[in-house]
């Protein structure tokens, strides 16, 4: 039963992740940025979410457009007028800058929020229903499915529309985008905005089941690598399919060598990967 | 004495048979030339050679030792050095440093500083590019490169030189040149192996030559012999300008 | 001509030597503030000139190189509460550290430049949890060292400072030496080419490997001195990978590959973070991220260059033009 129950947590938790992950591997694997401001992002969406219900008691799901709108500003904004300048100088640069950005963020996080843990607790934030001995909160469940439907539609949005495509044009070749006549650096700022948005809603939906503080910005970022190796660069199902993985993983390294084994453990699973699969499951194979 | 052995060398790349039981030998001190329409496995077949690629099957033999599954650095250590067709500078080092590079770690390793420096300068002074040796690497012109990547190659004292089309977008009289080079290289003692879609030069200087098509070797002969091979012909200008030739051929009393 | 290099030589040394005894007696005529912050300051430099080993002149960037910062400080702090002596413990773990990457060099060396930047944090961030987990690393509540005991704190800051000095004068001289040598060469050629590189004799993995373990031998061995320093060590504050990112900015702000380069950025970076400290602490890391974030688009190949340009801003804008997308 206790298997059960841990294959449930981690499936759940599972899809959340995968929607954290969804936007940094999107970024990466479209302009070759590796976004260390990633998991600021989460947070900031977290955070949003935990002002509104706080101050204007709005129901955490309620808030996501709105922690989603503020995110895409935000990732349009640094892309427009900090990333668009180091862009060709290499990934090493982008890496450099956004961890400066990453700390700069952090640092006012602190400041605006304090290092206090925080959480957004509903009313119904307890409840949930019991399948032989397994028990599923409500919320567990709610999240699980708008972190899929978000991944889904992205997915829709890149193969279905003229940006979308325009986009994934970019992955395949950046010269050739630029022959046909795609404004790579407007690309950039979309797809950037569109990846700080996810992370946006994913913070938000995490801000209802974890308890957050500024300096979780580094393990979802931490996190999002793995998923990113496990799945494959650039591939919305190979982020699924990551972070669903990731989920158990931890689960039931938990469950096997108790709390405080997982990063250990995520991270060893990260470089055997990169040894023997550094494509991931269903990833192209690396940029250089 | 036959200082390279090749015996069934084939190689595929996913659904692309790129090198297909290709079978020959290069006499010690000759210059061999490889020809091929674009697409016929002359690279891959250099690359096999020179330990960047595998060869699925076959066996190739250096004086009469076997290379396959060595590693480029340890071919090259033997005494096999390659050139490049998109050359390969080493950028953000000066042209002395790229070939210094060459002779620290070519057949002969263990040199010190002084005379690894001094045989990058008389290898330079050799292709021709005395004057810009403090010139940085990414400054010169393709010509220049060309030469550059050729002094890398020699420094390091190889007994075989693989050239892949170096005479590539060389002015007739640049071609002349490079010819005049490789006959002094050739002279110098080393066995030429090279791959080249300029006739002229390939023609002019070898002393036999491979055709490859198809990834199949099609023809070896001198390059007189090829010339007129009815099935090179076919393969660089068509099965009609082929027919063509020969009908032309009968006409002539 | 030859005469004006001969001059210009002669001034370099002169200026090394003035530096030098500049800083040999500084440290009698400052206070405690001030010294602390110079060892600070060493132990900073000797973390970026090692690293740039590898990373300046090979362009394999170890983000998780403090690994060895931590295993070094955890080997010695164990040792040194075995009844091992201090130098004895700090060369034991700096050579642990140097096998470490021998051991795991193979796979990791493999790969291309950021995933081998990716897979050095995953195995720095899962050896921080292990440690972490374990017993006789004292888990999650750290470890404490017997101080050195010497007549007065005054002498401790002396001898730390001096040590460091030792070790950063040794990390610049092996430097020195790789530059000049076949090492250095071989490095080189990797990071222009490394196909080209592998073409014409070169070993790849070989050289790489030996970058990499020299630049955990004196990571190791700073994290020795630094536990002996500090007797207090834990976990997270050993294998931050802050300090990991902080070493890598400055050998980018001095100039990687160069051999003073990571100096200059272990000095200038440091001394900014500490007049920015004292003065607005509670924008430390605000106004670090973005002097990080100028630099990044501004002068990304560092101080070094930049001096060689000239110091003229054209060069700076160059920098943008060459980046933008």
């Amino acid at each position: 039963m206790l298997v059960m129950q841990t294959i449930v947590n981690g499936l759940l938790i599972g899809g959340v992740y995968a929607l954290v992950a969804v936007g940094f591997s999107l970024v990466w694997g479209v302009a070759n940025i590796i976004n260390l401001t990633h998991g600021v992002f989460v947070l900031l969406g977290a955070y949003i979410s935990f002002w509104l219900f706080q101050l204007y008691h709005i129901d955490p799901f309620l808030s996501i457009p709105f922690s989603m709108a503020v995110l895409f500003i935000t990732g349009f904004l640094i892309q427009k007028y900090l990333l668009n300048y180091v862009v060709r100088a290499g990934v090493f640069m982008t890496l450099i800058l956004t961890f400066g950005l990453a700390r700069v963020f952090e640092n006012q996080m602190i400041v605006a929020w304090t290092g206090d843990w925080r959480t957004v607790t509903t009313s119904y934030a307890g409840s949930g229903f019991v399948i032989g001995g397994v028990s599923i909160p409500y919320i567990r469940v709610a999240v699980f499915i708008l972190a899929l439907i978000f991944c889904i539609c992205l997915n829709i949005f890149l193969n279905r529309t003229k940006i979308g495509m325009a986009i994934r044009a970019l992955t395949f070749n950046v010269e050739g985008a630029r022959i046909v006549g795609i404004d790579i650096g407007r690309i950039y700022m979309i797809t950037f905005a569109i990846s700080a948005a996810m992370a946006g809603a994913a913070g938000s939906l995490i801000s209802t089941i974890y308890s957050f503080s500024p300096f979780l910005g580094t393990p979802y970022l931490s996190w999002s690598f793995v998923i990113v190796v496990l799945g494959g660069l650039g591939s919305i199902y190979g982020a699924i399919v990551g972070g669903i993985l990731l989920g158990l993983i931890e689960s039931f390294s938990v469950l096997t060598f108790g709390p405080g084994y997982q990063v250990a453990i995520g991270f060893v699973i990260l470089v055997i990967f990169l040894v023997v699969r550094p494509q991931g499951l269903f990833g192209k194979k690396f940029l250089t | 004495m036959r200082i390279l052995e090749a015996e069934g060398v084939t190689k595929n790349f996913g659904g692309v048979c790129a090198n297909r039981d290709i079978t020959f030998f290069i006499e010690e001190g000759e210059i061999l030339g490889l020809i091929g329409p674009n697409g016929s496995g002359k690279t891959t077949l250099i690359n096999c050679i020179g330990g960047n690629e595998r060869p699925d099957k076959g066996s190739i033999k250096f004086e009469g030792r076997t290379i396959v599954g060595l590693r480029p650095y340890q071919i090259c250590r033997l005494g096999i050095s390659r050139t490049y067709q998109v050359v390969q500078p080493f950028a953000g080092m000066t042209v002395r440093e790229n070939v210094v590079a060459g002779a620290l770690f070519g057949r002969n390793p263990h040199q010190s500083m002084k005379t690894a420096s001094r045989k990058a300068e008389e290898v330079l002074e050799m292709v021709h590019l005395q004057e810009k040796l403090e010139e940085r690497a990414e400054d010169l012109t393709i010509v220049d490169l060309k030469r550059l990547e050729l002094a890398k190659a020699l420094v390091g004292e190889p007994k075989i030189l693989l050239l892949d089309e170096v005479m590539a977008g060389l002015t007739p009289r640049e071609t002349d040149d490079a010819m005049e080079l490789t006959l002094k290289i050739r002279k110098s003692g080393i066995t030429l192996f090279i791959v080249e879609h300029v006739m002229k030069a390939v023609m002019g200087i070898s002393d036999r030559v491979m055709a490859l098509h198809h990834g199949s070797l099609m023809a070896t002969g001198t390059p007189q012999e090829i010339i007129k091979n009815e099935r090179v012909i076919q393969a660089y200008l068509g099965e009609k300008f082929a027919k063509k030739m020969k009908r032309d051929k009968e006409d002539v009393p | 001509m030859r005469e004006k290099m001969e001059r210009k030589k002669i001034l370099k040394i002169v200026l090394m030597l003035l530096i030098l005894t500049l800083l040999g007696l500084l440290p009698f005529h400052l206070s405690g503030y001030w010294v602390r912050l110079f060892i600070h300051i060493f132990m900073y430099a000797i973390l970026a000139e090692s690293t740039n080993m590898l990373m300046g002149f090979a362009g394999y960037v170890p983000f998780g190189n403090v690994v060895f910062f931590g295993m070094g400080a955890y080997i010695t702090a164990i040792l040194m509460g075995k009844g091992i002596p201090f130098f004895a413990g700090i060369l034991i773990g700096a050579a642990i550290c140097f096998l470490f990457t021998l051991a795991i060099g193979h796979p990791i060396l493999k790969m291309k430049g950021h995933y081998f930047a990716i897979a050095t944090m995953g195995v720095s961030e899962a050896m921080k949890q292990i440690v972490t987990n374990l017993d006789i690393t004292g888990g999650g509540s750290g470890l404490s060292l017997v101080p050195l005991s010497l007549p007065s704190v005054r002498d401790v800051y002396l001898f730390f400072y001096f040590l460091m000095f030792l070790i950063l004068a040794i990390t610049v001289l092996v430097t020195y030496f790789i530059s000049k040598g076949r090492l250095g060469y071989a490095l080189r050629a990797i990071k222009a080419n490394e196909e080209g590189a592998k073409s014409i004799g070169i070993n790849t993995p070989f050289f790489k490997m030996i970058a990499w373990a020299l630049s955990a031998f004196f990571t190791g061995l700073t994290g020795g001195v630094f536990a002996y320093w500090m007797t207090y060590i834990d976990s997270p504050g050993v294998f931050d990978i802050v300090i990991a990112v902080k070493f890598i900015i400055m050998i980018l702000v001095g100039g990687a590959g160069t051999v003073f380069g990571p100096l200059l950025g272990a000095f200038f970076i440091e001394f900014i973070s500490e007049l920015v400290w004292s003065k607005f602490l509670i924008f430390h890391l605000t106004i670090l991220g973005s002097i990080i974030v100028l630099v990044i688009i501004f002068m990304p190949k560092g101080f070094i260059w930049f001096y060689q340009k000239r110091f003229t801003l054209v060069a700076l804008l160059e920098n943008v033009r060459e980046g933008k997308v």
